[in-house]
């Protein structure tokens, strides 16, 4: 398993994600629910790269090559939670996997912007 | 029951929601409406707490976790309606709240966060709501119980919201 390249990214944005449940509602607007798993689900975490290097590019772009684009799941670099002193979503629960693909823009000459955009799969 | 975390929002966006009902429109363009309960139901209160430290994150994160995401209910604490005389939904009603998605964690300044969460009203049965009251042997049993019953309790509960003496 390919760890994610350890670059500090300038933009960060977590969506925390839910629990698997099934919703039952009534007409009358009351409703039930049925819990179906322990994990949450659909957990997304956004990150913003701006002014990386052709270098610094190439290692993400390598990364998601290695990964087969958005089929094998990894572990998150340290650098990529900088900021937080405990880490939001715990690797011991959860890895990481590509949600989509990634676009790369020109930001200046020989400087690169990128957004990265991963969900978590429970382990 | 758990109480969302004392933390006073940035932003707050209430929606009233209404009471469900079906309407059919005859061919004339005659309207007729058909109330199906008597609770108002999506009502929606979105609030957004900036520049908050790690641990006011953390607080957030742990009282989503311990409700099983948008699964369980929860009572809001005053810190939520902080500016209103009277809340719009009282803190301890027959509505009780739980989250519609995830919360969304975005960074701002160094080791400041922001952070976004969506609410929904629950109606809960009166019925089974008591408060400040309900004996161990209540019967029929309560599904909720407010400021009542030790935690040997019998019938057991499935919330206990406050402990005795408490309010």
């Amino acid at each position: 398993m390919a760890t994610f390249p350890a670059l500090t990214p300038s933009t960060r944005s977590l969506s925390y994600g839910d629990y698997p449940q099934g919703t039952y509602e009534a007409v009358s607007g009351a409703n039930v629910r049925f819990k179906y798993g322990s994990d949450r689900v659909v957990q997304r975490l956004q990150l913003g790269y701006q002014y990386l290097t052709e270098a610094q590019m190439k290692l993400l772009l390598d990364h998601y090559e290695t990964q087969q684009s958005t089929l094998i799941p990894f572990a998150l670099s340290a650098e990529v939670w900088a900021g937080y002193a405990t880490v939001p979503v715990s690797a011991a629960y959860y890895e990481w996997r590509y949600a989509k693909s990634i676009g790369v823009e020109i930001a200046s000459p020989l400087r690169y912007n990128t957004t990265i955009e991963l969900e978590s799969v429970p382990i | 029951m758990s109480t969302f975390p004392a933390l006073v929002p940035s932003t707050r966006t209430f929606v009233t929601g209404a009471v469900p009902m079906a309407m059919q429109v005859a061919l004339s363009g005659v309207v007729t409406g058909f109330r199906r309960g008597n609770r108002r139901i999506a009502q929606t209160l979105g609030l957004t707490f900036r520049l908050l430290e790690e641990a006011d994150v953390t607080l957030i994160r742990n009282h989503y976790d311990n409700r099983s995401g948008s699964f369980d209910i929860f009572f809001l604490s005053s810190e939520i309606w902080n500016g209103y005389t009277t809340p719009p939904i009282p803190l301890l009603s027959d509505f009780a709240w739980r989250y519609t998605g995830a919360p969304t964690i975005t960074d701002v300044a160094g080791h400041r966060w922001e952070v976004e969460v969506e609410l929904e009203t629950v109606p809960i049965d009166t019925g089974d709501l008591i408060f400040d009251a309900g004996l161990a042997s209540a019967s029929p049993a309560r599904t909720y119980i407010l400021d009542a019953g030790a935690a040997a309790a019998a019938p057991a509960r499935d919330y206990t919201i406050s402990p005795p003496g408490a309010l």
